[in-house]
């Protein structure tokens, strides 16, 4: 098909016209929430944003704005008196779907390119870490999102009658394919759950502590309406996360909806409007349909286990039932067909649940763990297929305080049972055994084997950088062993497989590196100071933690001092690091920001001179003792 | 020419609205199209349009299926009963919507006519009363200058100076250029001093049609008593479509033009009075003839 013979310029450009206020609305608002968003994120001082919290405001709001602009460009077909003029103009229906499509197309382009701009301006110029390519991702993550979410509500649009009835179909669309792919999860019983078998006496006694069947230690519940909820309504047909596969199959499915939108629009009959379905038995088919998810959910919510509840869940999926009518038609009638339909559903409804609530138990055996994958310190995704291991980790104490517990991934692959799920146990039985494995297994941490030449962002102590120099500092530091993580950690991300990536890193590994850190913290302590009267504090090996308030005091009654100390900073910003250092902490935008004041003796003579010059100032003494008595010793071992 | 060839169309499976409906409309003429409220003249002209689609049969224009033919489009203007305009939209907007889709449109029509008819073309049009609506819309789709114009109640709501102005506007547009009209109202006398041809629809077919001039030129009402006795087959040779007779005066609807005068003469009358007829009274005696009812058609 010759598309451009097809798409009208000129009708589009009038179509925006008459539109613009409500368009302009709906494309500003995801920029603008976003923003707001980013804004906040700073200010809270949390500056590394995951893909999932960078695509927050963009999933909710996907809900709501292709299904908007859709009604913009394709609700006409609701009113008769809008029919006659949209198609009665020199356009066919062919041209005025391909245009208004393309049209809506454009806007969500627009929409999710200019919230991705601003998200590069973010990451530009404040202290969020936002890697670009992770902004890419979002971008052809949410342009196909968005566009699927348009070609559902397009389609809808063009097979309903009126507004309210479109919004049902719509949903119903979105949960057709996750209803046929998560069946099984979605008639699950709350109670179902999964036991990792075993036989050992460990497990009997665990057994009894978690109430579980004798031998049995249960890892896993299945909490099967939440699940689909979630991947029907959030983040269908994406599993939360940035996948290619994913990405593709949802264009496919967005293609297939886009064609049957545009087969629906082009044979649809136009006089069909201002009603829910001509057609009642369609009608009341649709109404029954959308009954199956209301009482999912409502079984979800009230536990329905006792009659009692029952009672309560029949009673509001009643009146879902007739508020149904009320909400597409405007009334309610046949009353007695109505309520024949209900009871039926009902029926049916349970009749199926239960069936399959019995058939979906799982019963996972030890045997059928294929791995559990851990993040335990420097090992990021740990992935242990020992089964001895497995066996110890499964048969551990099931710990739910996550502060105190390690979480663990269990991986299930064989014939009939396919599953991932988390369980947590207690960190002192997890760190042991999970130590143990790696030494017995000689497996090298993360931090050595990454190639630091493709990290995209460090951080430290509001040091935001990426620097070609550090990364080579960073790789050549990477295998040198330091017991004492002393001075500053540096955190280092990077994106890798579509998910931002973190590793600590202690710059006392490498003198070069702690000294070329030390400078760039140092210049951007400077570049913020300005008018500011920084705080020191002494820091050190070998030294003790004391805080100079004394210093600050002086300083901002005596100018004179001040440009000395400050002469002093911007004299000593590029000393190579020592073992011995102060920090100078300067309040700068959202946190602190630091100076390593590396030549102490230097420093210390400065202080002292100045203190000298104070000595009978009361204040001055006050602080002083305070300082004194407050201050903690501490010792590091400490050497590059 | 437009052309409709056994039109079907029902919206529920008891009922069709349009009941294999064949008809032919000549060009540059005003065909108005009458029928009780519900018959189905809408519907007609959303299916010529091409706004709704019908279960069999098919419409041709010069020839050409009408059916989604963007060519043909762009020479058709439709202005249906309930008017549709963009919100917050003015004239001038509105008609500027129009200018980008029509290619000959003429927005000095529009601004002058306006002026005439004293619209403020800058004003929302929602503020308008229903009247100066269907101006607004009137005047958008005269100023499409498309050769097919399709009028569905095309003077609901206009005052008579009003209704004037426009019969004269589509009067004026048709001798510019080869423009065809079709309208459709519920009330013959709307539409009698303006059409050149009326169809009268009833149970989703063309009852009757015919070319108005030639009606009126055929068809007369005429008193008539003679000296001696007579009664209705007197007249026996006449195409007479009502007979009454009152004492020895009876009236008659003949239709056979001035040949039946000339009958009449021969007949030496004592009185012999030819009446005027109305559109309306030849409807109804056309339909008589027929063996219907007028007032359950109209």
């Amino acid at each position: 098909m010759n598309l451009t013979k097809y798409f009208n310029f000129k009708f589009l450009k009038e179509n925006f016209k008459q539109a613009k206020g409500i368009l302009i609305f709906f494309i500003s608002v995801l920029p603008i929430i976003t923003t707001i968003y980013l804004v906040f994120i700073l200010l809270g001082g949390n500056y590394v944003i995951y893909f999932s919290e960078l695509s927050l405001i963009s999933y909710i709001l996907a809900l709501i704005v292709p299904f908007v602009i859709s009604f913009i460009l394709f609700g006409f077909v609701f009113k008769k008196k809008s029919v006659d003029f949209y198609l009665s103009q020199p356009v066919n229906r062919k041209t005025i779907f391909i245009t208004n499509f393309l049209g809506g197309i454009f806007i969500i382009l627009g929409i999710i390119a200019l919230t991705s701009i601003i998200m590069v301006i973010f990451s530009l110029t404040t202290d969020l870490v936002m890697p670009l390519a992770m902004i890419l991702d979002y971008f052809i993550f949410f342009v196909v999102t968005y566009l699927f979410m348009f070609s559902v509500a397009t389609l809808a649009i063009c097979l309903s009658g009126n507004l309210a009835t479109s919004l049902v179909v719509t949903l119903l669309i979105l949960c057709t394919l996750p209803f046929l792919k998560f069946t099984n999860r979605l008639f699950a019983q709350d109670n179902t759950k999964v036991y990792a078998y075993c036989s050992s006496e460990v497990c009997e006694a665990l057994s009894k502590e978690n109430g579980s069947p004798l031998g049995y230690n249960q890892i896993y519940s299945i909490t099967p309406v939440e699940n689909y909820m979630l991947t029907t309504v959030v983040s269908y047909p994406f599993a939360g996360k940035y996948q290619t596969s994913n990405v593709i199959y949802t264009l496919v499915i967005m293609l297939i909806y886009s064609s049957l939108g545009f087969v629906a629009f082009t044979k649809r009959k136009m006089e069909n409007n201002e009603c829910s379905f001509k057609n009642n038995i369609v009608y009341y088919a649709v109404k029954c349909l959308t009954l199956l998810p209301f009482v999912l959910i409502l079984y979800r919510i009230i536990a329905a286990e006792g009659f009692g509840s029952w009672l309560m869940l029949a009673f509001l999926s009643l009146i879902y039932f007739f508020a149904y009518d009320l909400i597409t038609k405007k009334q309610i009638d046949n009353f007695i067909l109505n309520f024949n339909l209900f009871v039926l559903s009902m029926v049916a409804f349970h009749g199926v649940y239960f069936t399959w609530s019995m058939i979906s138990h799982k019963d996972i055996y030890l045997k059928d763990i294929d791995a559990i994958t851990v993040d335990y310190q420097d090992y990021k995704n740990l992935e242990i297929t020992d089964k001895n291991y497995i066996e110890r980790l499964v048969t551990s104490t099931i710990e739910e305080d996550y502060r105190n517990s390690l979480r663990l991934t269990v991986n299930v692959k064989s014939a009939n049972k396919e599953f991932v799920s988390h369980f947590n146990i207690k960190d002192s039985d997890g760190n042991n055994i999970i130590e143990e494995y790696i030494e017995e297994n000689n497996i090298a941490s993360d931090t050595s084997k990454l190639d630091y030449e493709k990290i995209d962002i460090v951080v430290a102590n509001q040091l935001k950088t990426h620097d070609a120099k550090l990364n080579k500092l960073l790789n050549d530091a990477k295998n040198k062993e330091v017991k004492d993580r002393g001075f500053t950690t540096l955190m280092l991300y990077y994106y890798e497989n579509h998910e931002l990536k973190e590793i600590e890193f202690p710059v006392a590994k490498s003198k070069e590196l702690a000294s070329y850190v030390s400078k760039l913290m140092n210049q951007k302590f400077m570049e913020n100071l300005n008018n500011q009267i920084p705080d020191f504090y002494t820091y050190a090996t070998y030294d003790y933690l004391r805080s100079l308030p004394a210093l600050e005091y002086i300083l901002e009654k005596d100018a004179e001092c001040k440009k000395e100390v400050i002469e002093f900073l911007k004299e000593h910003q590029n000393d190579d690091v020592t073992d011995k250092y102060y920090y100078a902490y300067i309040h700068a935008k959202y946190d602190d920001m630091r100076y390593i004041i590396n030549d102490t003796e230097a420093f210390d003579k400065l202080y002292q001179k100045i203190l000298d010059k104070y000595k009978d100032d009361i204040n001055v003494q006050h602080y002083l003792k305070a300082a004194e008595n407050s201050s903690v010793k501490e010792d590091y071992d400490y050497q590059y | 020419m437009i052309e409709l060839k056994k039109l079907r169309k029902s919206f529920t499976k008891q009922k069709d609205v349009l009941q294999e409906l064949t008809c032919k409309i000549p060009d540059n003429a005003i065909y108005g199209l009458v029928g009780a409220n519900g018959v189905g003249k809408s519907t007609l002209l959303r299916i010529i349009n091409s706004i709704y689609q019908a279960d069999s049969g098919e419409v041709l224009i010069d020839g050409e299926n009408a059916y989604e033919n963007e060519t043909l489009k762009k020479e058709m203007v439709f202005v249906p009963d309930d008017l549709f305009f963009f919100s917050s939209y003015s004239l001038h907007q509105m008609a500027k919507f129009y200018e980008a889709l029509y290619p000959k449109f003429d927005m000095s029509l529009v601004e002058e006519e306006a002026k005439t008819l004293n619209l403020d073309i800058k004003q929302n049009i929602t503020s308008f009363s229903k009247g100066m609506k269907r101006q607004c819309a009137l005047l958008c789709a005269i100023a499409t200058n498309a050769k097919y114009l399709f009028f569905d109640e095309t003077f609901d709501g206009l005052d008579p100076v009003i209704r004037k102005h426009f019969k004269n506007l589509l009067v004026k547009q048709m001798t510019k250029q080869d423009t065809t009209i079709i309208m459709t109202s519920h009330n013959l006398r709307e539409l009698e001093d303006i059409c050149d041809n009326l169809g009268i629809l009833y149970k989703g077919k063309i009852l009757f049609e015919g070319e108005v001039d030639s009606l009126k030129t055929n068809m007369f009402k005429v008193q008539i008593s003679l000296k001696e006795d007579f009664n209705e087959k007197t007249f026996k040779g006449l195409k007479v479509l009502s007979y009454k007779k009152v004492g020895k005066v009876a009236t008659l609807i003949i239709e056979d033009g001035e040949k039946a005068k000339s009958k009449l003469a021969k007949l030496k009358p004592v009185i012999l009075d030819y009446l005027p007829l109305t559109l309306e009274e030849m409807f109804i005696y056309q339909m008589e003839a027929l063996g219907y009812e007028f007032n359950e058609i109209l």
